[in-house]
């Protein structure tokens, strides 16, 4: 904000009138500002645009005809009900479990912390169209391992239907719990250990410390936490998509996703949900963004360092690890080990001694004979790396103009970039489908059209740790350069550059990760020579290949491992840890 | 060598109202001579950091003219900014702002590979550089990465790489404040040791009396972005000009009184405590009010034996007293006022014991009074 003060125009009468600036600049570099500025606003606004342009006219021009052909459509009460009561579901969920982990992983000396770690963090690897599916497996009715084994020494009251709301919200909250985790990590990180050793001293007890100490200085993060969870809930595909749509369990994604899929399409009633849903989550992110900056106030970081204290949780230590290794085993080692079976059998058995005899490596062979799979994985390769680098270099720039250009407004940049995150990726999809659909250019169709998706979903993710790491290039590492004799251009590929990297490589892998991971825009977008790895797993599904489906998300969720290990590795480097 | 004329740079204040604007330097004008050492004294946030980025060209002043060697490097009225990159002036950062991905060798050479110097032969930058490090004696961790030094050598690089372009004015921004104690001290003659051997005019920042005494050929005193005092070191010391620069260069004891007469010897001032004579005055006449300005070290501890009282002799008894090592420091209380004074350690006295001090003319100055000149600003 500093650097942004004195570039306004000086108030007081006997400033320079005209005379040249102080530090001169290219004025190359107030055309880059535009360019940035005019694509970051196509990418951001034009969806936005198209949407309520489709939404609010028909071949007649301006109404509001949409609206009411969408909301009456039958069963959009329940639909309405049912995309809150999961969305709840899932946030309550994730919310107790993420913060639970958090907590103990924090401030306690619970033991097998490494494992409480990974088992907050590693669910969020498995991509959600697979956690999904090996979930069915896990959880349906008669399927499903766990509901056999419950049967089997007659706990059957405790069974669960994954088709079920109850079921789909738990498997969404379980998967979307490390990111209540990274957010309340953060939030317990920063709760000064005095304050509950105050109260220790007082005379409170351990339990009574936690209630009126621990938990009141974290709400305001735990509320926003809660509120972030919503949105997700809502905006979440995945899970409506594979046990929603069977079982007629409606909510918002789902209803769009069929809109678009019925004969004639109704891409009224896609526009309308769409830009129900946007209004959703834009509402519950600005009320995040205030929750945040009210909790501001409450922040107890102290500008001395101090070290989270660990409370002791005496005779409590070992159950609660043992609770914990459980869950670790429910949400990491369940999954994956019934995806790894599901590949090693021709067709799906009950996990069992006489399936083992079955056992063999022929749906690994067969992923290559598949028709489309090795496709999908060029293209899921060529769009990852791609979308990744372009919104790396492109969020790398705008961080420059955000924090160094002295440039008035080029905080709304940082606000713009930002923006998609508020954007449900098949909302997104859907306005991409309205701007290229009848476009001249030939984009719709094209791998084209999904690197736009991907760019523009991703550019939150990118300005973050393009901000991140630029920030930590002081203005004196530039000024000093410039005293050295460097220009504009010398300072910034000699010293801004090579500062910055480490976070840039960071950021780039995570986006690759997430691409890889990407459905919900891609579902709308793809056509048949633009399979992407996620639309071919989905489409497996659909045609009851589970066994070629498995092999192909062993080897996915593997690679996807290594590198969130490697992304973690640089990332941690320069302070950005989430994912 | 280097003028500052009437330089003026205000901010624009962060929170307060639209038109508020912080004036960090406001009208400073000195001039430093070839060779000179110079020293910006003063206060935290009393804009000498922003005098200092004004010089370098880092910021841009609203009015003024900034002259190094006749060259032109600024002036608001001929409308001629020079960029911070073609001055070519050295400058040494508080922060050191050494870059961290660069080995000591690459971030001295870094002046010689960018800009206008982009072109020097390659032996011509090994040959510089290594003899900028042999001067800072760093030649021996040319491979070092620059994260991997001492505080006192990231400070010793910094100089090599300001050094390196021999240039016209060497700019140093608190160059010390970041080490400890006794590392200041030793760098300190360093320093000064070097800026004389290499004879490079150099402006200091430095908010630390004793830096600024000790290595200064002039000192300007700055105090809410204006020259408070410009002199040379013991003219700043021993002759303040007014009751800051006496506060803030050293210890001071300061006795309101009023001037009313001058004699031969000086000047007589009516205190609280009776009459004091004073060698000199700045500022104040015949029948003004003002302040009697004394150091500590300077007051004489007679112990009250014979005491009858005398010229500039007050009475009191001692009221704390403090071992500082080198010293014993007492505060004395007299009827009206408290003085401190510093005496030898082997002379001991001990509390509540009734003292009496001569103040010696020769070492007291009136001073206006801080209220009289309180409403410039
Ligand atoms: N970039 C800036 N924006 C706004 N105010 C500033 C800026 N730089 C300095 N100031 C203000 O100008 C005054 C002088 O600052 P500075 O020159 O850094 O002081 P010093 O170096 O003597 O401590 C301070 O009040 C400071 O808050
Ligand atoms: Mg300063």
């Amino acid at each position: 904000m500093t650097q942004l003060a004195d570039a306004g125009p000086a108030p007081s009468p006997d400033a320079a009138p005209g005379a040249e600036r102080g530090p001169r600049r290219p004025r190359a570099v107030y055309v880059l500002g535009v360019v940035v500025l005019a694509i970051l606003a196509y990418l951001v606004l034009s969806p936005l645009f198209y949407l309520a342009w489709r939404g609010l006219t028909t071949g007649e021009g301006f109404s509001l005809a949409n609206i009411s052909a969408a909301y009456s459509v039958e069963g959009t009460p329940e639909m309405l009900v049912n995309s809150f009561v999961f969305a709840f579901g899932s946030a309550a969920v994730s919310t107790v479990s993420g913060t639970a982990l958090a907590f103990f992983c924090v401030r306690s000396n619970a033991p097998l912390k490494p494992l409480l770690y990974a088992a907050s963090i590693v669910p969020l690897i498995i991509p959600g169209i697979l956690f999904t599916i090996a979930w069915v497996f896990l959880l349906s009715e008669d399927v499903g391992v766990i509901n056999i084994l419950l049967r089997s020494v007659g706990l059957d009251f405790l069974q669960i239907d994954a088709f079920s709301l109850l079921g789909m919200a738990l498997i969404d909250g379980m998967h979307l719990s490390p990111l209540v985790f990274l957010l309340m990590f953060a939030a317990f990180k920063a709760t000064d250990p005095a304050l509950e050793e105050s109260a220790l001293m007082s005379g409170a007890s351990v339990p009574s410390v936690i209630r009126k100490v621990t938990l009141p200085l974290v709400r305001p993060a735990l509320f926003g936490a809660i509120l972030v969870m919503v949105v997700r809930g809502l905006e979440s595909f995945e899970t409506p998509a594979v046990l929603g749509i069977p079982s007629g369990n409606w909510v918002f994604t789902s209803r769009i996703y069929q809109a678009l899929h019925t004969y004639p399409v109704r891409y009224d009633i896609a526009a309308i949900y769409s830009i129900s849903l946007l209004l959703l989550t834009v509402a519950g992110l600005l009320f995040v963004q205030r929750v945040n900056r009210r909790g501001e106030r409450f922040q107890t970081i102290s500008g001395k360092g101090f070290r989270p204290r660990p409370l002791d949780l005496g005779r409590w230590r070992w159950p609660v690890s043992v609770l914990f290794a459980l869950y670790f085993v429910v949400v990491v080692v369940l999954p994956v080990a019934i995806l790894v079976w599901m590949s090693l059998l021709p067709y799906y058995q009950t996990p069992s001694i006489d399936a083992l005899d079955t056992l063999t490596l022929r749906n690994y062979e067969r992923m290559f004979d598949m028709p489309g799979v090795v496709d999908a994985v060029r293209n899921s390769a060529i769009l990852a790396v791609t979308s990744a680098t372009a919104v790396m270099l492109f969020t790398s720039v705008v961080a420059w103009f955000v924090l160094k250009s002295r440039m008035r407004g080029a905080r709304f940049l940082e606000t713009l970039a930002s923006f998609p995150l508020a954007m449900p990726g098949l909302v997104l999809g859907v306005a991409l489908i309205f701007i290229y659909l009848r476009s001249p250019l030939p984009i719709y169709g094209t791998l084209l059209i999904l690197f736009i998706a991907y760019v523009t979903r991703y550019l939150p993710y990118g300005i973050r740790y393009a901000t991140s790491s630029l920030g930590q290039v002081s203005a004196e590492l530039e000024d000093s350069a410039q005293m050295s004799g460097a220009t504009w251009r010398d300072t910034f590929r000699r010293v801004v550059v090579p500062l910055m990297a480490p976070g840039i490589v960071a950021g780039w892998v995570y986006i690759v990760v997430v691409s890889v991971r990407e459905l919900s825009s891609s579902i709308l977008l793809y056509s048949q020579d633009t399979r992407v790895l996620s639309v071919t797993i989905w489409e497996l599904w659909e045609n009851g290949e589970t066994g070629v489906l498995a092999a192909v998300g062993v080897v996915m969720v593997v690679a996807l491992m290594i590198l969130v290990g490697v992304a973690y590795k640089l990332g941690a480097r320069v302070g950005v840890r989430d994912l | 060598m280097l003028q500052v004329d009437a330089l003026c740079k205000a901010f624009k204040e962060e929170t307060a109202s639209k038109h508020d604007r912080v004036h960090a330097v406001d009208d400073v004008t000195f001039t430093v001579e070839e060779g000179q050492f110079f020293t910006l004294l003063g206060p935290s946030g009393c804009g000498k950091t922003t005098t200092l980025r004004c010089i370098a060209g880092l910021e841009r002043p609203d009015t003024g003219e900034i002259v190094v060697d006749d060259h032109v490097l600024f002036s608001h009225d001929r409308r001629i900014s020079i960029a911070a990159n073609e001055r070519n002036l050295g400058m040494v950062f508080q922060s050191y702002a050494i870059w961290p991905h660069m080995n000591v060798f690459d971030n001295v050479a870094f002046p010689l590979r960018v800009g206008k110097r982009r072109r020097t032969p390659k032996a011509e930058v090994t040959e510089r550089v290594e003899r900028a490090l042999n001067v800072v004696e760093l030649g021996h961790l040319a491979g070092r990465y620059a994260t991997k030094l001492s505080g006192g050598q990231q400070q010793r690089l910094a100089l090599a790489r300001a050094l390196v372009i021999e240039p016209k004015l060497l700019l140093l921004d608190e160059p010390l404040s970041n080490l400890d104690a006794k590392l200041r001290e030793s760098l300190r003659f360093e320093l000064k040791r070097l800026q004389r051997e290499q004879g490079i005019t150099t402006v200091y920042v430095t908010h630390d009396q004793s830096e600024a005494l000790s290595m200064s050929n002039a000192v300007a005193v700055m105090k809410d972005g204006r020259i408070s005092q410009l002199g040379d070191p013991f003219d700043i010391y021993l002759k303040p000009a007014n009751p800051f620069v006496a506060d803030f260069v050293g210890t001071t004891n300061f006795i309101d009184g009023v001037v009313r007469e001058q004699t031969p010897d000086g000047w007589v001032v009516h205190t609280a405590d009776g009459p004091l004579t004073v060698a000199a005055t700045s500022g104040v006449g015949v029948g003004d009010e003002c302040v009697v300005c004394v150091r500590p070290e300077h007051v004489e501890v007679l112990r009250d034996d014979s005491s009858t009282g005398g010229d500039n002799v007050l009475t009191g008894e001692v009221q704390t007293r403090l071992f500082v090592g080198e010293a014993m420091e007492y505060q004395v209380r007299l009827p009206n006022s408290q003085l401190q004074c510093r005496t030898p350690a082997a002379a001991r006295l001990s509390s509540g014991k009734p003292v009496s001090l001569h103040l010696p003319p020769a070492h007291c100055t009136a001073l206006p009074r801080p209220e009289a000149r309180a409403g410039s600003r």
